[in-house]
């Protein structure tokens, strides 16, 4: 099972950029970066956080894929 | 990233200064266990000095590095090689941490074998002397190495 999101598009659709939402949920623009690629799956406050700020439901940026 | 240079960077100079400087102690020092009298004269080398200015030295440059220019890049001094900025960082660390304590189980290990081969190949009591703290030192600068170079690696796969 792996967790896919899609937080580039949505972050893009909410017109910020990596550092602005980085600021906006307190981490480095790296981490942002890097969970974009699919190489850092966040933790569910980090998860909560993004959907909180892109005004999303969790599930419509976070899903699993078996 | 470069918060963790810094600081294990600025651990593996003073590690070495520390060797250098238990060293020159033990090759200074005067232990003579053959007289009645148990004589020992233990030397204290200029190296100590510089060991502890270069740990003062550092003290401040991790002070000021904390207030000033690793800030915004979450430097702790309390933390120093532990400190994060968020999650990922966490992450990272504590994946160095354990490559780090897996290294280092090996290393020792291996330690004590090179201290086993090294009593029989040598009667010198200075060079016994000496290779413990010689050892010890390797240890402690390839922990900072290892650690360094795990945190890298992590940093850039994560």
């Amino acid at each position: 099972m792996e967790v896919v999101n899609h937080v580039q598009y949505y972050r893009k659709q909410a017109g910020l950029t990596q550092e602005n939402l980085a600021q906006l949920v307190n981490v480095s623009r790296k981490t942002i970066n890097s969970l974009e690629r699919g190489n850092y799956t966040p933790s569910l406050l980090l998860a909560l956080q993004i959907s909180k700020v892109l005004h999303l439901e969790i599930n419509d940026i976070f899903s699993i894929e078996e | 990233m470069k918060k963790i240079i810094f600081e294990q960077v600025s651990n593996m100079i003073l590690a070495i200064l520390l060797a250098c400087a238990a060293a020159s102690t033990i090759a200074g020092s005067n232990i003579n266990t053959d007289s009645s009298d148990y004589l020992v004269d233990i030397h204290f080398d200029k190296l100590w000095l510089v060991f502890i200015l270069a740990a003062f030295i550092f003290t401040v440059l991790r002070y000021g590095y904390s207030k000033y220019l690793g800030k915004h890049d979450g430097y702790d001094a309390k933390n120093a090689e532990f400190s994060y900025q968020d999650e990922r960082e966490k992450l990272i660390s504590q994946h160095a941490t354990k490559i780090t304590y897996q290294f280092m189980t090996n290393i020792l290990a291996a330690s004590i074998i090179v201290l086993v081969f090294c009593n029989a190949l040598t009667n010198s009591i200075f060079v016994l002397r000496l290779i413990p703290v010689i050892l010890i030192a390797i240890c402690l600068i390839l922990m900072f190495f290892v650690y360094l170079v795990a945190w890298i690696v992590y940093d850039h796969k994560l």
